[in-house]
């Protein structure tokens, strides 16, 4: 490709893949009639007080898991410590609605809590009270214990970043450990919390399986309903574009908390952790909280679900089981590497011409992260679905026979949605590792007769390796956790591992849905590792450097 | 005489921000040419318009007589025929030496290759590294390696960006010297870039000095320390001061220290009050001399020490003495007057021109 093509190229990708929000925003003035009228009148302000209670509770939770267990793993000394630095990232392998039910079979009355309760007792139905698991409290701390890894995450590394003289000069003056933390590390790593923070919330609003399983009724639902039961897709658009300005907000958010923390991070800390050793109770505390996080964030559905998937290996571990996975399997891999290949495209051409025009068309490109997958569904079955009616009433004219659907309920559909959803994942880590590679390699190619195009494929590929295979296989455990998109747009009768749990669950057959939940979150677990690595290898020698 | 890089007037600009203007000079086919001056006068620039890699604005460049460079055209660097060393080398990390040196040869069979990579790396001393990976080598291997894989397609040009600014000091003056008897060997034009007039000195046949986006003088080493064109060049090649003056009868100039004979030029008038730069090595000391002088203050370079003496008005002028002659602050040592050359400059210009 010449250098000339590489910015069209560049612009005509984002525009594409910017479709679903321009439709979603498009739609805000066409008129949806009475339905409108019905939803304001009725469930759209619950859409809305759900929304908000349920993004309270779990910041408030999630706040206070992550930043605690960040500050302990990183700056504190216990047994254990340096299995817990990982392993607290293991409940992000659960995806909200997997573990949701997981808990529900366990809690529910008929689960092995409740029953050993009344066998214990004596008490019979109604005798005693017991939470509902249910319930919007009940999906705040289901999200709240799988989400939290993203705050932990960001205020581990922040923490670990933190220039430790200033840790040092508080101590040096006299402040002790909590003394240190509220009023000298907290606030400097309060811009990675907060971008962290906003990760939570956009995961939040996105989730669909977690808050349909419990009726709990939010704007995603909300989505659903408007566009299956009411058939009305002005209207599902229309409620996507509230939710939009949520995550707009959201957005700006971590943005501007990003931003900020670059500018905190200049100076770098040296290696020498001073831990604060603990002792006694203090000791046993920290011990308690980490593993109490891990145990219900990770250990205890787990093993449920690992109990379950092994009571009913027998009939579910079928020929169509295997398909099923199979399924899966190549449609994640295609996607990722779909994806990839626009991730190329995207950061190398912004790489060769990064003037203020490409690098805002690549941000709106990878604005897709934020967006639910409800909404980009709806954004893009709206206009395929009129392509679609455009080419078949036009063949019918002209040719006399139907063409069908080729763009909506297709596996391009699918695909496409995946793009867009999940473009940013791969682009930063396109991104990260092109920024490693300094100008000058490109340019001594060049010099040595290389053209752009070629540069790409000898130079560039063959260095960033590692970070393309980290793209490929953070986008491919993505797909194959994503579930409301696919709802939406997956062709007739297709099936994937996320949707069958899903469902299999919503028919209350939860044993059953464990298999399927169980391959997710094994495969889950391997970004957890490439994630892990990718931070303790901070210091990492990078490429291209002397 | 055949020309072979031809450099026309050039301006080179980011947005508004014009960095390089009405740049001009040329060099003939074998010479080391040097763009220096401090960081940031748009000397790495202008060799990277030469290299291909920004467009010019203004004016044109012209290699081997083929415009490659004007305003709105532009031949890209792969088609130029020009070969780059980096500052940091740029050696690609997933490639053997070997590879890295082939990288650019095109239209050679793989034994011709091979024979021009292993006469390469003879060239340089590193015989037997091509299986070697670029993070295995040190600094000054790198800095060689990367000099022979811009060599090796045999460029019309080579330009070097600062190519020993990350070699240890003691190092760089070797690889200079090095570096500068390969390229005349192979009969190599090239031009480098650099902000160490030691290093433009060991390595070039012609030197630009350049600031705040201008070439200020294109000449020889020689004539840029001993005839500066203008303010700056005397100021930023090597050391010394400025010693007012008086021009008498357009025979000489009157200063502080006695009558300083020699070339007048042709602006001077009788009576104008003038600059005349002394350096360090114009003034000589000397026991036996009548003309005395207090010892402000001294810096043991070494081989020399550089006294700083005071005149009765208070002006300092520079003097450099052998290391052995140590006296001390305050104490009046003999000197003498040596000027080859008067260099004139007229008074109260301000200095950046």
């Amino acid at each position: 490709m010449r250098q000339s093509l590489w910015d069209p190229v560049v612009i005509a990708i984002a525009l594409v893949l910017a479709i679903p929000v321009f439709v979603i925003v498009g739609n805000v003035f066409v008129p949806a009639g009475e339905v409108w009228q019905h939803l304001y009148s009725t469930v759209l302000s619950d859409y809305i007080t759900n929304s908000l209670l349920l993004m309270i509770g779990v910041a408030i939770g999630s706040l206070l898991l992550g930043v605690t267990a960040a500050w302990l793993v990183s700056m504190t000394e216990f047994p254990g410590r340096k299995h817990f630095e990982w392993a607290l990232l293991l409940p992000m392998a659960i995806p909200a609605y997997i573990i949701a039910y997981t808990y529900t079979g366990m809690l529910d009355f008929a689960g092995p809590l409740q029953t050993s309760i009344r066998e214990l007792t004596g008490w019979g139905y109604g005798d005693y009270w017991f939470p509902e698991v249910r319930s919007l409290q009940g999906a705040a701390i289901m999200m709240t214990l799988v989400l939290y890894p993203y705050i932990y995450l960001l205020a581990r590394a922040a923490f670990l970043n933190q220039s430790l003289c200033v840790l040092e000069v508080s101590r040096s003056l006299g402040n002790g450990p909590w003394k240190t933390f509220f009023s000298v590390a907290l606030p400097l790593a309060r811009p990675a919390v907060i971008a962290g923070l906003s990760l939570v919330l956009m995961e939040t609003l996105a989730d669909y399986g977690t808050v349909q399983y419990f009726g709990v009724s939010t704007f995603t639902t909300g989505i659903f309903r408007t566009w299956y039961g009411l058939d009305n897709a002005p209207a599902a658009a229309q409620l996507a574009a509230i939710l939009l300005l949520f995550v707009f907000v959201l957005l700006t958010l971590e943005r501007y908390s990003r931003r900020k923390a670059r500018y905190h991070n200049t100076s770098r800390g040296q290696r020498t952790l001073g831990r604060f050793r603990l002792k006694g109770w203090n000791k046993l505390a920290a011990i308690l909280i980490c593993f109490f996080m891990l145990l219900f964030g990770f250990l205890l559905p787990a093993t449920q679900l690992a109990i379950w998937a092994i009571d009913t290996a027998a009939e579910v571990i079928d020929e169509q089981f295997f398909s099923l996975v199979m399924h899966s399997l190549e449609l994640a891999a295609s996607a990722a590497i779909l994806v990839l290949v626009i991730a190329l495209i995207l950061g190398y051409g912004r790489r060769l011409n990064p003037t203020p025009l490409i690098r805002s068309v690549v941000r709106i490109a990878s604005m897709g992260y934020a967006i639910p997958g409800t909404v980009i569904a709806v954004g893009i079955i709206i206009p395929f679905g009129y392509l679609d009616n455009l080419l078949d009433s036009w063949i019918r004219n002209h040719f006399e026979f139907s063409t069908g659907l080729l763009f909506s309920g297709t596996i391009f559909a699918l695909l496409f949605a995946y793009m867009v959803r999940f473009l940013a994942v791969s682009l930063h880590a396109v991104e990260t590792g092109l920024e490693r590679i300094t100008p000058s390699m490109d340019e001594a190619a060049r010099s040595l007769g290389c053209r752009p195009a070629s540069i790409l494929s000898k130079i560039h590929i063959p260095m960033l390796k590692s970070s393309l295979l980290t793209a490929v296989l953070l986008v491919f455990v993505d797909v194959l956790k994503e579930l409301p998109a696919t709802l939406i747009l997956r062709p007739f009768n297709f099936n994937t591992l996320a949707v069958k749990a899903y469902e299999l669950a919503a028919d209350e057959r939860l044993a059953d849905a464990s298999s399927a939940s169980l391959a997710i979150v094994l495969t889950g677990i391997v970004p957890i590792i490439i994630l892990n690595r990718s931070i303790s290898s901070h210091g990492e020698r990078s490429l291209g450097e002397r | 005489m055949k020309i072979q890089l031809e450099v026309n007037n050039v301006n080179i600009a980011y947005g508004d921000k014009t960095v390089v203007k009405g740049a001009s000079f040329s060099l003939e086919p074998g010479n080391i040419g040097c763009l220096l001056g401090p960081s940031g006068c748009g000397k790495t620039s202008l060799l990277r318009a030469i290299a291909g890699y920004e467009p010019v604005t203004h004016g044109d460049i012209k290699l081997q007589q083929r415009l490659v460079s004007k305003s709105g055209y532009r031949v890209p660097p792969e088609q130029r025929r020009v070969g780059m060393v980096f500052q940091d080398f740029a050696l690609f990390p997933h490639l053997s030496v070997e590879r890295n040196i082939a990288f650019g040869l095109k239209n050679l069979t793989e034994q011709q290759a091979r024979t021009r990579v292993d006469e390469l790396l003879t060239l340089v001393g590193l015989s037997d590294l091509n299986d070697v990976y670029p993070h295995q080598l040190s600094g000054g291997q790198q800095q060689r390696i990367a000099l022979i894989r811009a060599m090796a397609p045999r460029p019309d040009i080579l330009l070097m960006d600062e190519p020993f600014s990350s070699i240890d000091s003691e190092l760089r003056e070797l690889l200079a010297r090095e570096v500068r008897q390969l390229l005349k060997t192979d009969g190599i034009t090239a031009i480098l870039v650099t902000h160490d007039q030691m290093e433009a000195f060991a390595m070039a046949d012609v030197i630009g000095v350049f600031n705040q986006g201008r070439l200020h003088q294109w000449d020889t080493g020689y004539h840029i320390y001993h005839n500066p064109a203008d303010r700056f060049v005397a100021n930023f090649i090597g050391q010394g001061v400025m010693l007012p003056g008086r021009v008498v009868n357009s025979e000489g100039v009157k200063t502080e220290i006695g009558m300083l004979k020699g070339d007048i030029p042709a602006f001077c008038k009788d009576g104008h009050h003038i600059e005349v730069l002394l350096r360090p090595d114009d003034v000589i000391h000397d026991d036996d001399s009548d003309f005395k002088l207090e010892v402000k203050s001294k810096v043991f370079r070494g081989a020399d020490y550089l006294y700083t003496l005071l005149l009765p008005s208070g002006q300092e002028i520079l003097c450099m003495v052998q290391s052995h002659h140590n006296h001390r602050v305050g104490e009046y040592i003999g000197v003498q007057l040596e000027l080859d050359d008067l260099i004139i400059l007229p008074k109260e210009i301000i200095s950046h021109t």
